[in-house]
């Protein structure tokens, strides 16, 4: 399994591909890869704190039990990428705005939580 | 369940009893089965009865949810997928409502705390998503004009 710090790697370096995709071109990838950096913040709270999260539904499970004020800007980019993966929804540069607003505060919630 | 006083003389069905008792259908198709069984096919059909109350009660909490915020929502339906029940949300808007975000998620919250049974997710459809045609006749719609339902993964 994944260390607290594999995960806080993979979660910088998914934020990366988000930054180094061309957001005019591939918008709904820019959502995408910032969920998926924000699931690996939210992988090293869990290795912190060992809770066994293998799915989305148990991970989303945890979090809203546990770590409300995680999870209501993470179901953000959960919602918003699915919509964008699997309901074709168009993605704008104005949603980006929101999406990236949102992946800073999971891992401004998660970070002290590391401490 | 609730705690029941049995009166005098009321027949008792022991979980551990194989004990063999005859029932009789309405249709007259005796069958035997051991006092276990019949025990245990009581409970499950207790378990059903109640948590069929208990998803009324959630697909109300849901329906009412909705009425409450009718300002932003134009239908609400579930669904079952991915093995959950995905909760569809759907806004007014054409574009994804990132302002009734919050409030959403504040449902996500409240419906996990209050139906501890539940596995599901809040999701939000933006009225310009189109819609499943398969989806829509299988998701119980539970508040507004039957365009709720999504496409989903």
């Amino acid at each position: 399994m994944a260390t607290e710090a594999q995960h806080l790697e993979q979660a910088e370096h998914n934020r990366r591909l988000m930054l180094a995709v061309d957001s005019a071109v591939f918008p709904d990838w820019v959502a995408t890869a910032a969920f998926y950096a924000a699931v690996h913040y939210v992988a090293a709270l869990f290795a912190r704190k060992s809770h066994l999260a293998g799915s989305h539904v148990r991970r989303n499970n945890i979090l809203k039990t546990t770590y409300p004020d995680v999870w209501k800007w993470y179901r953000s980019l959960y919602d918003f990428s699915r919509a964008a993966r699997y309901r074709c929804y168009q993605v704008t540069e104005d949603d980006l705005a929101y999406i990236r607003k949102r992946l800073d505060r999971v891992e401004s919630e998660v970070r002290p939580l590391l401490n | 369940m609730n705690k029941v006083i049995a009166k005098p003389g009321a027949i008792r069905l022991n979980f551990r009893s194989e004990e063999r008792i005859v029932i009789e259908p309405d249709n007259k198709d005796l069958f035997v089965v051991t006092m276990r069984e019949a025990a245990s096919a009581c409970s499950q059909a207790q378990d059903e009865k109640e948590f069929a109350v208990e998803f009324d009660r959630f697909l109300f909490h849901v329906h009412q949810w909705c009425e409450a915020h009718a300002d932003r929502v134009q239908s609400g339906c579930i669904a079952i997928g991915d093995g959950v029940l995905n909760i569809f949300i759907r806004t007014k808007r054409d574009r994804f409502d990132f302002e009734f975000d919050e409030t959403l998620s504040g449902l996500d919250i409240e419906l996990v705390q209050e139906f501890p049974w539940l596995r599901g997710d809040v999701l939000q459809v933006p009225a310009s998503a189109r819609e499943d045609q398969a989806l829509s006749q299988t998701a119980i719609l539970v508040y507004g004009d039957g365009s709720a339902a999504p496409r989903t993964s």
